[in-house]
């Protein structure tokens, strides 16, 4: 995992090679007081000038820790923090920039739109403390409240906001003093659904408009596969990889990766012909003759008859009727064990002859009823092949 | 990872930073000497044998003479008569007028919610002389009425005597103390765990025995150790009504001892010490419940099922309606009457009402003075309170602080230590340390008092305050680019107000109604209306007309106070 930051820190650093990244850390360290396991152990990033970068992981990963490293809210026990050529942590010289002069701008996860102001004395304050001129800050208020779509509400009382306004005051709040980075942590995670799709899509356009380095940091794995330039999985403190969504759904470096984007059918089975370019057919275990084709995931070569799991998105796994005339290699035997209608799609938990339950979507045009026979097939592109050791990081079930 | 030189220097950098000691310490120190300082020299004391210019000399001399002076063990025996009987009495009380008001189907119940808790505001010197114009004796209205009844002779009941004083306390305090506790506990209460047990098979009686009384009987531990402390407290009431009757507990006699024009001190710090000893334990017991809090009060919205009392719904609100009027408004009217009186309960003279006493008081120097005084201590003590208070709130709020538990059992300790104790703590520090000296008897040190005695308070109210206050809202102020200062001043106090505004009326309006905390630490330029008040009511020369003159200004003050602290958003029952 440490190899496969370092060669996307590497490539991503040759893209843009002839400017400083606009965040940079070094072998960030953070322990908390009474707790053995350091919450960031030796995190290394490169956030280049004008990405979405997301920090993305379960709760307790560091995600939140790191971002809060950036802002200056948390110390950082050991390592360095740039922005761009400027030093703002080094713990070798025993320095740390305070928050206040960082000059970054953060949306938190409650917003903390302060309850005792208007909207413009909220999205006014950092240029009071800056000792802004009246006028000036009157003026640029009502530019950022333009900017995130609240022109027009400068009087009204805090309290009085939606949770998407409030959503809007700390966005303009956080951008009124132009900072060349701005910090997200988990700001859509209070909106209902709905309004959640429109502030990723506001984010995205607003950095677009205002060309600000974002940080954001999320759990929810759409989320940032949506919205991102680029992503930091995390996991124990660990940057375990990083690279473009595509990238990281489509390659990723380890099983954890692999789970944490998505969900993922895991079938066992033997290798039946390997070829050096990594090409690989599997016989899965409990249907005989079957053949399902795919690449090997590592970059070891895989042998003949050894014991391998073979992944693959539901998205990818087809259900067709079984009238018990199939060719073996095509795909497997199943039964339909439960069907959920979820809306655009139905989701199937299928039962296979010495496997654990398999899930697959299908869309609303095909219909299973419990009970029913199907045929399993599985697109040859979509699946990767790992050795044995891989199911141990996952329940054996794959419908869950 | 490797480490390298510069990692192991950061690393013991960092270490250093880490060890070297930071302001709060300095925090933790001013508040420990503040608190356990005044106990700590009066435990000193108390074993120094050592004649005048001789050095510390270590003995029980001091022990042997108090324990043997005849007025100490009569006094000990009378303070624990008064505290087990009051408390017995308000246990069974407190828990049935909350019951009734909380979990039955009583009509109004939430007028009469209110009006316990109007009555757990009123002064306990206005309900003092309320009840002794009533039944002061001979002299008392009620009494004159009943005798004037036929078949009863004499006096049927008489305030200077132990049921007086007893009477007095359920009146004063105790009811409406027990009252509020309970009723928070009974409503706090998660009806569907009884709907449960009443769903399994219980009926009525099992269920309160498995169910209701399991889950409360913490609550009724810890509010069985707070009757007790509390009632270690009191001072007044067996000052002003004990007394005369020959009822001294160990306040009134420690009080006595001190003041006394052969003033006997060591023997009132022995008997102190001894106070303390007895409160210890249950010091500790408190602070066990207190910590295990969160267990006992059961936290839901749920609301909780309720008795139908059928028939006795009117009776019932009668009972309550009659306790509260009795708390209230019987006290208080009697107070103002007696205040208008020519002469105390006298009706047969020619002239019964007059405004003279209270012509008398304000054109009374003295009265005057202990006015302005009043208002200046309440107000500055209100002030500092407010300050103090908010940075050892935010202390243990914000911060990882290392002596943080205990700072906070400091702040709390006031609480369980009876004002008297205290004071005389403080008092001693001034006279036996020379650089001291120049405070005795100044507002300076009953302003420290003062702020002494409202830590526990004040800390709990602004840390609740505090704790809802999102640490986001601060951070989001150093994001943006402002300094701690200008957070806590532009951000954090306007949010705080309510609640700085609550502290600051407490303190002010117990610096109004404290007697027992600043009675040795007052001179006479010091001294307050509450202090004023007991001269007049027990002094030689004393008028109880002009007493509830004063009396009426002091309630009066404290209303307003309240009604001041409403029109800047103060909630009560926040």
């Amino acid at each position: 995992m440490a190899t496969g930051s370092a060669s996307n820190g590497a490539a991503a650093r040759g893209d843009v090679a002839d400017r400083a990244p606009a965040v940079r850390l070094e072998h960030l360290i953070k322990t908390y007081p009474g707790n053995p396991v350091p919450a960031v152990k030796d995190v290394s990033l490169d956030i280049q000038e004008g990405q979405v970068f997301t920090l993305l992981g379960p709760s307790g990963c560091g995600k939140t820790t790191t971002l809060r490293m950036i802002a200056g809210l948390e110390s950082v026990d050991e390592g360095k923090l740039l922005f761009r050529d400027r030093v703002i942590v080094d713990t070798a010289r025993g320095y740390s920039m305070p928050p206040h002069s960082r000059d970054v701008g953060m949306v938190f996860q409650s917003y903390a739109i302060w309850p005792h102001m208007t909207v413009e004395d909220n999205v006014g304050f950092p240029l009071k403390v800056r000792r802004a001129k009246r006028a000036e800050i009157q003026e640029r208020v009502a530019r950022a409240l333009d900017l995130v779509g609240l022109s027009g509400l400068e009087k009204r009382p805090a309290p009085m906001l939606s949770g998407g306004q409030q959503q809007r005051v700390a966005l303009a709040r956080a951008l009124i003093y132009e900072p060349d980075v701005l910090l997200l942590d988990e700001p859509f995670s209070n909106l209902d659904a709905k309004l959640r799709e429109q502030m990723r899509l506001e984010v995205k356009l607003l950095q677009r408009k205002t060309g600000v380095t974002i940080v954001f940091v999320t759990h929810d794995q759409v989320e940032a596969l949506s919205l991102s330039n680029r992503i930091a999985v995390m996991d124990l403190g660990v940057v375990q990889q990083i690279g473009s969504p595509h990238e990281l759904y489509q390659n990723p470096a380890n099983a954890f990766v692999r789970d944490f984007l998505g969900k993922t059918v895991l079938l066992t089975g033997a290798v039946k012909v390997s070829n050096p370019s990594g090409q690989v057919a599997v016989e899965i275990d409990g249907a005989p003759g079957s053949a399902v084709f795919g690449r090997s995931a590592t970059a070891e070569g895989l042998e003949m008859g050894q014991a391998v799991n073979v992944a693959m998105r539901p998205e990818d796994v087809k259900l067709a009727a079984n009238d018990g005339k199939q060719d073996p290699s095509t795909g497997l035997p199943g039964v339909i064990e439960t069907q959920q209608f979820v809306g655009e799609r139905t989701e199937y938990r299928v039962r296979l002859e010495g496997q654990p339950p398999l899930l697959a979507y299908s869309d609303w045009r095909q219909s299973f009823g419990e009970g029913d026979s199907v045929w399993v097939g599985i697109e040859p592109d979509a699946v990767a092949v790992w050795p044995g050791w891989a199911t141990a990081t996952r329940t054996e079930d794959n419908a869950d | 990872m490797a480490i390298n030189a510069g990692a192991l220097r950061a690393r013991l950098n960092w270490a250093d930073a880490r060890n070297r000691p930071s302001p709060l310490w300095l925090l933790l120190i001013a508040s420990a000497m503040l608190v356990l300082g005044p106990m700590a020299l009066l435990v000193y004391i108390s074993f120094d044998v050592s004649g005048p210019q001789e050095a510390y000399r270590f003995g029980l001399t001091h022990y042997r003479s108090a324990l043997s002076d005849p007025d100490v063990g009569p006094a000990l025996w009378n303070t624990f008569r008064v505290v087990g009987t009051r408390m017995s009495i308000g246990f069974v009380a407190g828990v049935l007028l909350a019951w009734l008001v909380t979990r039955t189907n009583i009509p109004h119940a939430n007028w009469l919610d209110f009006g316990m808790w109007i009555s757990f505001f009123m002064p306990s010197l206005a309900v003092i002389q309320g009840w002794t114009f009533l039944f002061g004796g001979n002299a008392g209205l009620a009494n004159q009425w009943l005798t004037g009844l036929p078949f009863i002779e004499e006096s049927p009941f008489d305030v200077y005597s132990f049921w007086g004083v007893i009477w007095v306390h359920l009146m004063a305090q105790v009811l409406s103390t027990h009252f509020v506790l309970f009723s928070l506990a009974f409503r706090n209460m998660d009806g569907q765990l009884e709907e449960a047990a009443r769903v399994a098979g219980a009926t009525v009686p099992e269920m309160a025995r498995r169910v209701t009384l399991p889950l409360f009987r913490p609550i009724l531990a810890m509010v069985a150790v707070l009757a007790i402390i509390r009632g270690m407290q009191s001072f007044e009431i067996e000052r002003i009504l004990g007394v005369p009757a020959g009822i001294d507990v160990y306040a009134t006699l420690l009080v006595t001892m001190i003041s006394d024009e052969v003033p006997r001190i060591e023997e009132g710090v022995v008997l102190s010490v001894v106070i303390l000893l007895i409160l210890v334990p249950l010091i500790f017991v408190q602070r066990f419940y207190v910590g295990k809090r969160q267990y006992t009060t059961v936290s839901s919205r749920m609301k909780p099922t309720t008795t139908n009392l059928g028939p006795w719904r009117w009776p019932a609100f009668t009972f309550v309606f009659v306790t509260i009027i009795l708390l209230t408004v019987v006290p208080f009217l009697s107070l103002l009457a007696g205040s208008l009186m020519t002469r105390w309960g006298f009706f047969h003279i020619e002239q019964v009402w007059t405004l003279k006493h209270w012509a008398a008081v304000f054109s009374n120097e003295q009265f005057l003075s202990a006015f302005v005084t009043t208002i200046r201590l309440g107000v500055i003590a209100g002030f500092v309170s407010m300050v103090v208070l908010f940075i050892i709130a935010y202390v243990l709020v914000r911060t990882k602080f290392r002596g943080n538990p205990t700072l906070d059992f400091i702040a709390w300790l006031p609480w369980a230590l009876p004002g008297v104790l205290l004071s005389l703590g403080i008092l001693m520090i001034v006279l036996r340390i020379p650089l001291l000296h120049f405070m005795h008897g100044t507002s300076f040190v009953l302003i420290l008092a003062l702020l002494l005695f409202r830590f526990p308070i004040g800390v709990h109210l602004l840390r609740t305050g505090m704790m809802q206050v999102s640490k986001e809202l601060e951070e989001a102020g150093q994001i943006v680019g402002a300094r701690w200062w200008y957070i806590q001043m532009k951000i954090v106090r306007p949010i705080l107000m309510p609640m700085l505004l609550g502290v600051g009326l407490i303190s002010f309006i117990a610096t109004l109604n404290e007697v027992s905390g600043v009675i040795l630490l007052a001179s006479t330029q010091t001294k307050t209306l509450s202090l004023l008040t007991l001269d007049y009511l027990i002094g030689a020369g004393g008028s109880k007309e002009a007493a509830s003159v004063i009396t009426v200004v002091i309630v009066f003050l404290a209303f307003l106070a309240v009604l001041v602290g409403r029109l800047f958003g103060l909630k009560l029952n926040a």
